[in-house]
């Protein structure tokens, strides 16, 4: 005997907006395709996700913007033509797409915008000039910012780098509202006879005057710089200082790193949970955390030694095959890179956890690189840049969207 | 477990609450278990549940559930101050982490309905203002559709694709990525 037909599925009741909203919310922020989808369901739907108040609800609820990937720099050491220096994008997150750009440089990552130099390909013989963009992996957008006031005068500086931060200076209470919003940089070069610091504002649309200091006798290092304290602080590559930039005076200062460190090796600097500057360093199977304590009118700094990591108790043994770098840190969310013979490794300060990121990326730390398709001779070393940001898609859609339902 | 005994006597001697659905069935219910709802909160502050309280919103089928979590739910909570009191540090810990182990296991086995009655108990907890299980019922929503096409969560929810043809292009086009 044929089973008994099952009584048809009740249809689920309509959901008032203001529900659907509390659904909406609860989609993970680290997977933004599922936002893309639930986008397609409907128009309310898609009307929801795109609009300004969901928007800053969803930040709210998942406070910290979630790591969407990360832009890793694969440098090629100095006396190699840096024209092969590539970014490239790493989605850690489902279905975002992988970029790769060759010759250039990322230099800061905040809110959902990468900042890049983007070297002239001057094989093509052209006179075309090295630039500086703001880019946005996800969507592609891209804007090339007015070349340096300098530049009129002098080549791009010999070495140099930069901070991309939010323009209300930490006043939007958390930078709930921030993506895609006005954003300013700092960018400091050192050119042959002095240092120099421009501001960018997104807003006023130019750069500033120069702020001009002694030359350091030094150049600045890759690594990306950390803001704490109204100030932007920058690594040297050879010495044991540190290139203060004070965002009110807008003054350059140097002061020294944790005196039992030279500066050669991989040591970055980040933000700490109270805000104040935090030196990392990799070093003999160890990762060293520092805080600055205090810094007096004449920039004598008190550090204290926060934290050491011994990477044995955390990392596979093929990722111990030399002393793991220190290569990036994930501000606001706790979270280290380093770069091992085994590919890349996030270690997470809250929780003591390690886990592989960007499968499948190499990072040798010498001699050929066969992922890339093509051979470097000599050192390499490899920077990371974190990508964080909410991503909401329809934004620019749901003007036309509202448009349309404006006019019908 | 002696002291989410203890508490539910406690509340058993305080007073009961009569809660009528829409198909006018009674519930009687401890106030501990009703005041997890704002709603009905605000009720007693205001001396209005002589007689009931009518829900016309809520079918009794419906009702019977919501009330099932309050109770769990409401236990938790007054176990979780009694042992705060007589137990030790690790001891208390202990207790917390089991408790907070059977509510879990509580709350899935509560969400295990189909869809139509997943959203009846999200309209009913938005009704009752109970913020704990409208978390758990919207969360269940949000977590059904992880993965799935905008064409099966349409089916999954009886949505209609009010959509044109050039709006969702345009929505795929900007975010290509989303679907490869």
């Amino acid at each position: 005997m044929a089973p008994p037909p099952r009584p048809p599925m009740r249809r689920p009741p309509d959901l008032m907006e203001e529900l659907v909203e509390e659904v909406l919310l609860r989609f993970p922020p680290d997977d933004p395709a599922s936002l893309v989808r639930a986008a397609l369901v409907s128009r309310r739907w898609c009307r929801l996700i795109s609009g300004g108040r969901f928007r800053r609800r969803f930040r709210e609820i998942h406070r910290a913007a979630p790591m969407l990937g990360f832009v890793l720099n694969v440098l090629a050491s100095a006396v190699v033509d840096d024209s092969q220096d590539t970014i490239r994008f790493v989605p850690t997150s489902s279905c975002l797409p992988h970029v790769d750009r060759l010759r250039g440089r990322a230099l800061d990552a905040r809110h959902g915008r990468v900042f890049l130099y983007r070297r002239a390909d001057y094989s093509w013989g052209d006179d075309c000039l090295d630039t500086l963009v703001v880019w946005d992996p996800v969507t592609g957008e891209e804007m090339q910012l007015p070349s340096l006031p300098m530049d009129r005068y002098y080549p791009f500086p010999v070495s140099f780098n930069a901070a991309l931060l939010c323009a209300c200076g930490g006043a939007c209470g958390g930078h709930l509202d921030c993506n895609r919003g006005p954003f300013v940089i700092v960018f400091v070069g050192i050119y042959e006879d002095w240092m120099v610091a421009y501001v960018y504002s997104s807003e006023a649309g130019a750069w500033s005057e120069p702020s001009i200091a002694q030359h350091p006798r030094d150049f600045v290092d890759l690594a990306p710089a950390a803001v704490a304290e109204n100030a932007v602080y920058f690594l040297f590559g050879s010495t044991n200082r540190i290139l203060k930039y004070d965002l009110g005076t807008r003054r350059m200062s140097l002061i020294d790193m944790p005196s039992t460190f030279t500066s050669f090796g991989h040591n970055i600097l980040m933000t700490t949970d109270e805000g104040r500057l935090g030196f990392i360093r990799a070093d003999d199977f160890k990762v060293y955390i520092w805080s600055m304590e205090a810094v007096n009118p004449q920039d004598d700094v008190v550090w204290r030694q926060d934290r050491v990591i011994e990477l044995q108790d955390l990392l596979p043994a093929d990722a111990l095959l030399s002393s793991p770098a220190a290569v990036g840190f994930v501000n606001g969310h706790g979270v280290i890179f380093v770069g091992t013979e085994d590919g890349f490794y996030t270690i997470d300060l809250k929780s003591n956890e390690a886990m592989k990121v960007g499968k499948g990326i190499a990072c040798t730390k010498q001699g050929r690189d066969v992922d890339l398709g093509f051979i470097v001779y000599g050192h390499k070393y490899y920077i990371v840049v974190p990508y964080t940001s909410f991503f909401f898609p329809g934004t620019t859609y749901s003007i036309f969207l509202f448009a349309n339902i404006w006019i019908a | 477990m002696a002291s989410a005994g203890s508490g539910d006597e406690k509340a058993a001697a305080a007073a009961m609450i009569t809660l009528i659905s829409s198909d006018n069935e009674k519930f009687e219910v401890t106030e501990a278990t009703a005041t997890l709802s704002q709603t009905i909160r605000h009720m007693i502050e205001d001396g209005c549940t002589d007689g009931g309280v009518p829900l016309p919103n809520v079918t009794s089928k419906i009702l019977a559930r919501v009330i099932e979590y309050c109770k769990k739910h409401a236990t938790a909570a007054a176990g979780e101050e009694g042992s705060s009191s007589s137990f030790s540090d690790a001891a208390f810990l202990e207790v917390d982490r089991a408790f907070l182990e059977e509510l879990e296991e509580f709350d899935d086995a509560f969400l295990e309905v189909d869809r139509a009655t997943l959203f009846d108990l999200i309209l009913a907890a938005n009704y009752l203002d109970i913020k704990g299980l409208l978390n758990l019922t919207c969360q269940k929503v949000a977590d059904s559709v992880k993965g799935k096409t905008p064409e099966q969560i349409r089916e999954m929810y009886n949505i209609v694709n009010d959509l044109t043809p050039e709006e969702e292009a345009e929505i795929r086009r900007e975010t290509q990525w989303a679907f490869e």
